[in-house]
């Protein structure tokens, strides 16, 4: 965060261009991400933030070609990994990137884990997949990897299965498969939702640590803007499929401008102070087969005009880089 | 006030009568070894001398992470789990030798709302009936009285009269929620214990949920032990603060006393941990390092020590005295 200016000069090395992912179900089509845009560059963190169902996780399946089709698709759009679509590969041309080039820390190091497989094994996949060497050397890796996410006594735990280790040493092994193979893109999804609070203090600074160290760029998909406050450079909102809302941390967080953002943000208890009564959004999640015409949030904003649920409001850029889609904004 | 185990019942001025208390709750589960003459082998010691108190109409929050006790110790007052030592009263009276009657009366006047409302309401249940359940067991109303109850009561969780005729399934998180809040305050309880009520649910349902629990205890007036292990949630929610780790309360006061003086390390280090609600934030670097030992067989003298980044001579042999920081304000630890 604190090397903000510099993030803004590295080089893109991931963009998403009018990301269209639908699936058809018996209810109808379900736009799960329609139309979603942004760019990562080298280095940079960015928060994509949303509840379940607003998109975020099928934006990151779909950057990763991991949609299961049927019923899923990729209808439009182009995901550019330093230049090269990745929409467009083969399967064979996509498992050679995917792992190595960009890869994912899923949530649940519970599940994620195979049971019956030893951690060394688990580890060494990636490499073996990816890289074109000797039994030996595999182990040899698999043993830094671990060491660099500070698994203790890594020689005699790489023998080890999933349920011979805490919750917090597991979801450690899974940051350790994602970073084998020395990743451009590095995706994060809801990576501590399961963890307790101090052992989640210790995998953040773990991911930022690594993170520094090669110039990985880092996508945090959550629901919790506490993570977003801590660890991001910039952030997207997510809201039935679409991003709502986007910008740098600090211009989100002192001046949210679309109603969803600042209601989201006003109904979080602080740890800091004392609040006197949260902000509540009344209503649900819309149901994304079923949505209304317009903008999605209006019949929860508590600023909604006629003209929102007539069209959807066009992006409107705030400051360099900070946009919102809010007919409020016209 | 020096005693070795902390007593979290506050002294400060409150005149609300107190409600609910327990006394040196302990809870050991017997570890066993062999299949046909099984041996004891260990005790986990998952509650290990706990006491607290709950007032008319107050709300006391028990934070802690996974494994330090918080859901053994609502579970007990559940009378889910039996106390392997220690006293639970109820206006008074202990609970444990009580006639069949008085225990009767004892678990409708306190319900419990858990975290996962998927599983816990029943599939096969039509809305009507789960929430009329508690009061055919506890209460002898008739059928015209009971629907007129569901449906004040479905109003009164925000939900409509109609909902009565539907099943869960028909329901999102937060209305189950909203269920399952009414089906606790169907018998008129005098304290409910919400276990982790709303980390299950949206970001942007939490609110309304949280809200809906203050805005009931006004009208209900009715007291909450809420066990969470998200802090930003118990400063919003709670009146008084008791902060578990491996069995024990560490550190008991006043919810902004407690989080604006923290005192015990390891109530810094959550309170450390915990996410920031702004960037802008700067914490204090203190990231506790290695995890939460075996309860199996816990740390000598102070349990906290192995991981304490301010530990001390004494901390590895003695057992840390309680110590009053400030009124109600408790504390246990050799630092104080």
């Amino acid at each position: 965060m604190s090397t903000n200016s510099t993030i803004k000069d590295n080089p893109v090395v991931l963009q998403v261009e009018g990301l269209k992912t639908y699936f058809e179900t018996r209810w109808g089509t379900v736009k799960a991400v329609d139309g979603v845009s942004f760019d990562l560059r080298k280095g940079e963190t960015l928060g994509i933030v949303g509840e379940s169902g607003s998109g975020k996780s099928v934006t990151m399946l779909s950057v990763m070609r991991l949609i299961p089709s049927p019923p899923g698709q990729i209808v439009e759009g182009r995901v550019l990994l330093e230049g090269q679509d990745l929409v467009d590969l083969s399967e064979k041309e996509m498992g050679a990137i995917r792992g190595s080039q960009i890869a994912l820390i899923i949530q649940d190091p519970m599940t994620s884990l195979n049971p019956v497989f030893s951690i060394g094994n688990q580890v060494g996949e990636a490499i073996k997949i990816h890289q074109d060497i000797p039994k030996r050397t595999v182990l040899q890796q698999v043993l830094d990897v671990l060491r660099k996410v500070n698994i203790p006594a890594a020689d005699t735990r790489v023998r080890d299965y999933p349920h011979q280790m805490s919750g917090g040493m597991r979801q450690r092994v899974v940051g350790a498969i994602g970073i084998s193979c020395e990743p451009m893109v590095l995706i994060a999804d809801e990576p501590t939702t399961s963890l307790d609070v101090t052992i989640q203090a210790q995998y953040l600074k773990l991911l930022k640590e690594l993170q520094e160290a090669s110039d990985i760029a880092l996508i945090f998909i959550t629901h919790d803007f506490g993570i977003v406050a801590k660890m991001c450079d910039r952030v997207a909102v997510m809201y039935a499929g679409k991003i709502v809302e986007m910008g740098d941390v600090r211009d989100i967080f002192n001046n949210p401008s679309h109603p969803y953002t600042e209601a989201l943000l006003s109904s979080v208890p602080k740890l800091e102070e004392d609040v006197d009564r949260l902000y509540s959004i009344e209503g649900q999640p819309p149901t994304l087969h079923d949505l209304p015409p317009g903008c999605p949030f209006a019949p929860r904003c508590q600023y909604v005009r006629d003209k929102c649920s007539q069209s959807y409001p066009p992006q409107f850029n705030l400051t360099d880089g900070h946009y919102a889609a809010c007919w409020r904004l016209e | 006030m020096t005693t070795t185990t902390m007593d979290a019942r506050p002294t400060a001025d409150t005149t609300n009568e107190v409600l609910l208390e327990a006394e040196g709750l302990k809870k050991y589960f017997p570890v066993t070894k062999g299949l046909l003459i099984s041996k004891i082998t260990g005790h986990i010691k998952a509650v290990d001398g706990v006491s607290f108190q709950i007032r008319a109409g107050e709300t006391l929050g028990i934070v802690g992470e996974s494994g330090c006790g918080k859901s053994t110790t609502a579970k007990m007052l559940l009378q889910l789990e039996e106390p392997t030592e220690g006293t639970i009263r109820y206006q008074g009276k202990t609970i444990h030798n009580a006639t069949s009657e008085e225990r009767r009366a004892y678990r409708s006047s306190v319900q419990a709302v858990f975290q996962d409302p998927w599983s816990s309401l029943n599939p096969r249940m039509r809305v009507r009936d789960l929430i009329a359940e508690p009061m055919v067991i506890n209460l002898d109303l008739s059928r015209r009285e009971m629907q007129d109850r569901v449906a004040k009561l479905l109003e009164d969780v925000g939900l409509s009269s109609y909902h009565a005729n539907l099943y869960p399934h028909e329901f999102s998180g937060g209305q189950r929620q909203r269920l399952a809040i009414a089906r606790a305050l169907s018998v008129e309880p005098r304290v409910i214990v919400l276990d982790e009520p709303v980390s299950a649910l949206d970001v942007s349902i939490r609110a309304q949920i949280m809200n809906l629990l203050k805005d009931l205890q006004e009208e209900y007036n009715v007291s909450y032990l809420l066990i969470a292990h998200h802090l930003a949630t118990v400063r919003y929610m709670c009146d008084w603060v008791a902060v578990m780790y491996l069995g024990q309360i560490v550190e008991f006061g006043p919810t902004r006393e407690l989080f604006e003086n923290a005192s015990h390390p390891y109530t810094k280090a959550l309170m450390n941990a915990a996410l920031p609600s702004h960037p802008d934030i700067e914490q204090e670097e203190m990231i506790l390092t290695g995890e939460v030992p075996s309860p199996l067989n816990p740390p000598e003298g102070c349990r906290f020590h192995p991981r304490c980044p301010f530990v001390i001579d004494q901390c590895p042999t003695a057992i840390p005295q309680v110590t009053e920081l400030a009124p109600g304000h408790m504390v246990s630890c050799h630092l104080y």
